[in-house]
């Protein structure tokens, strides 16, 4: 049951906080209610066991990015945080609904955390660095795109071959 | 093997299909930026959700326990390389409650989270609570994949049953059979024969064996006298659980006490050897005939703990006695003498010569107090009724001793051995 609390109001307080960050702007009350809502219903989820309110919390999270992409000025926090602090809320509550009804070690749960957020976070930074490093260009965009069409390629071959064995 | 999506995946996908549409609705790359990275943990959380191979098998486990008593039992876990983890759900009947385990951490008093290291053994300890039939399983095995997107369910068929027997205070006090069967024990039989209590003295007959003259009282007398002995024999005893109450009136506590004294009772008649037989009235009559060894004992026990709140016909009743209620068997009723159809019976097996003894189990401490002066006049006019019942009884030469909340069972059973001890037949 430990664990279970931890990891419960580890979620929790990690809701609260990306809940709390707004940029000063107009609009921005509206991104702030989709957070504060999203941290509600975290909060459900995690204090009842229902899951789907994590499901409907990180949705929300998701609509807040919309919403403040929309809004004047640079998204705050960085993409790449929210992104790693929503893997790690979804990653928290889901652990601490999971050890409540079948019991979770501890040590495997934190290497998947960990693996889950560096590879979100990974990801995310790198897709950042595409997109705004290559306005001017273009030319490391279409590198991406040809080395994403040939990584799913090759990942879509291998699926085929494993389902054909 | 059951393979469905975690809360995680459903997250992930669902975050990650919200934020591609939204970076569509708004004309900005963010709310893309931010699914992506969503998309691909789900997707690589798939890939690498290989399904595993899961085996549980339940190695040894108790198919008697006594209620509170600790006891053990071993589940073989073994799992393909790459699995680190994994939970079981014994699925613990009502009644069964694991209280420790040697090799896991339990979760939630029915599941073990266990880590693996190739084959693992551990060892779950179970509590009976109350007294019945009680099973652990089908066990369920739970594997999640290495991201977490992904859980295995496994299912295993084999259930474990056992039954719970009742703990209750040492019998001290027997009532002993007035008459005794033909197989050897340690009863003193009224019966003349080869034993080794001394029984009379009578002058010696062609044919005696020599080995019993008395020669003291032959020299004496000075013709030959034998020594009579009384052989030892066993003793049947037979009970009858009387189960007819109405379920959900508050009486279900008769029962439960009926058998608990039946079951102390049978424990230590069994203990001395004697044959047992057992009669339940609940919903249906059953019976089993007087009978020795463990087969036959853990049979009349089965049959014990399978007793529930019911109502049964007279004719049943009446069958079920006949046929393993007969002489030279002692038959102890336990009753709450609700039914006046069981004490009508008790006369007519009495008068045709069947040892019979009655425990009553005395309902009046168990009925609430009445509310008013009608309900208070009705309920001593019920209670002279079951005085007058006794009195018929004892009457008839059935010793009836209640046994009322708080008392130990040796009481009753005094009672009645005392009762037994200065009572003769009217002849």
């Amino acid at each position: 049951m430990a664990l279970a609390r931890l990891t419960g109001l580890g979620s929790i307080l990690l809701g609260i906080s990306l809940a709390l960050f707004l940029p000063d702007v107009d609009g921005a009350p509206y991104a702030g209610l989709t957070g504060w809502m999203g941290a509600a219903l975290l909060f459900i989820g995690v204090w009842f066991g229902e899951e789907n309110a994590i499901v409907f919390s990180a949705i929300a999270y998701a609509i807040k990015v919309t919403i403040l992409s929309a809004l004047t000025g640079p998204v705050d926090p960085p993409v790449w945080a929210q992104a790693l602090i929503v893997v790690l809320i979804v990653e928290l509550a889901s652990l601490s609904v999971e050890a409540r009804v079948r019991g979770r070690l501890a040590g495997p749960a934190v290497t998947r955390i960990a693996v889950a957020g560096l590879l979100a976070m990974i990801v995310s930074v790198g897709l950042e660095a595409l997109v705004y490093g290559t306005e001017g260009t273009g030319t490391g965009l279409r590198i991406g795109a040809v080395a994403a069409v040939v990584f799913l390629g090759g990942w879509l071959t291998m699926a085929w071959r494993r389902a054909t064995d | 093997m059951i393979r469905y999506s975690t809360t995680r995946l459903r997250a992930y996908a669902a975050t990650g299909l919200v934020g591609m549409f939204g970076a569509l609705a708004v004309g900005h790359p963010e709310p893309a930026l931010f699914a992506v990275p969503m998309v691909v943990l789900a997707i690589v959380g798939l890939v690498a959700a290989r399904p595993p191979e899961v085996e549980v098998r339940i190695l040894d486990a108790p198919t008697s326990l006594v209620e509170g008593e600790r006891r053990k039992v071993t589940l073989v876990i073994e799992a393909n390389e790459g699995i680190s983890e994994l939970t079981v759900n014994l699925a613990p009947a009502p009644g069964i409650e694991i209280v420790g385990v040697e090799g896991g951490d339990l979760v939630d008093g029915t599941s073990v989270a266990v880590r693996l290291a190739g084959e693992t053994e551990i060892e779950v300890s179970i509590v009976a609570q109350g007294w019945g039939r009680r099973s652990l399983g089908p066990v369920q095995a739970y594997v999640m994949s290495p991201l977490g997107v992904v859980e295995h369910r496994w299912t295993f068929e084999e259930t474990v049953r056992m039954v719970s027997i009742p703990s209750d205070a040492v019998v001290n006090e027997m009532l002993v059979p007035r008459d005794t069967n033909l197989h050897v024990g340690d009863l003193v039989s009224k019966l003349r024969g080869a034993g080794s209590e001394f029984a009379e003295l009578r002058p010696f007959h062609h044919g005696d064996d020599p080995k019993a003259l008395n020669w003291r009282v032959s020299s004496r007398s000075g013709s030959l006298w034998v020594n009579e002995r009384h052989p030892e024999r066993n003793g049947d005893v037979v009970l009858v659980v009387d189960a007819q109450t109405q379920p959900g009136t508050g009486t279900d506590i008769l029962v439960d006490r009926a058998v608990r004294l039946a079951g102390s009772l049978l424990r230590e008649y069994g203990r001395r050897r004697y044959r047992l037989g057992l009669v339940t009235v609940d919903g249906i009559v059953r019976w089993m005939a007087p009978g020795s060894g463990e087969a036959h004992r853990r049979r009349v026990v089965e049959q014990l703990l399978s007793v529930q709140s019911g109502d049964s016909g007279r004719l049943a009743i009446e069958r079920g006695l006949a046929r393993a209620a007969r002489r030279p068997a002692l038959v102890i009723v336990l009753t709450p003498l609700l039914d006046d159809s069981l004490a009508g019976l008790a006369h007519s097996m009495r008068v045709s010569g069947i040892d019979l003894a009655m425990i009553e189990i005395d309902p009046i401490g168990f009925l609430a107090a009445p509310t008013n002066e009608a309900r208070m006049a009705g309920r001593r006019v019920w209670r002279m009724e079951r005085e007058r019942l006794r009195d018929l009884l004892a009457g008839d030469g059935i010793p009836v001793a209640p046994w009322r909340e708080g008392e130990p069972p040796d009481v009753p059973l005094a009672r009645i051995a005392g009762w037994r001890s200065t009572w003769r037949l009217p002849v």
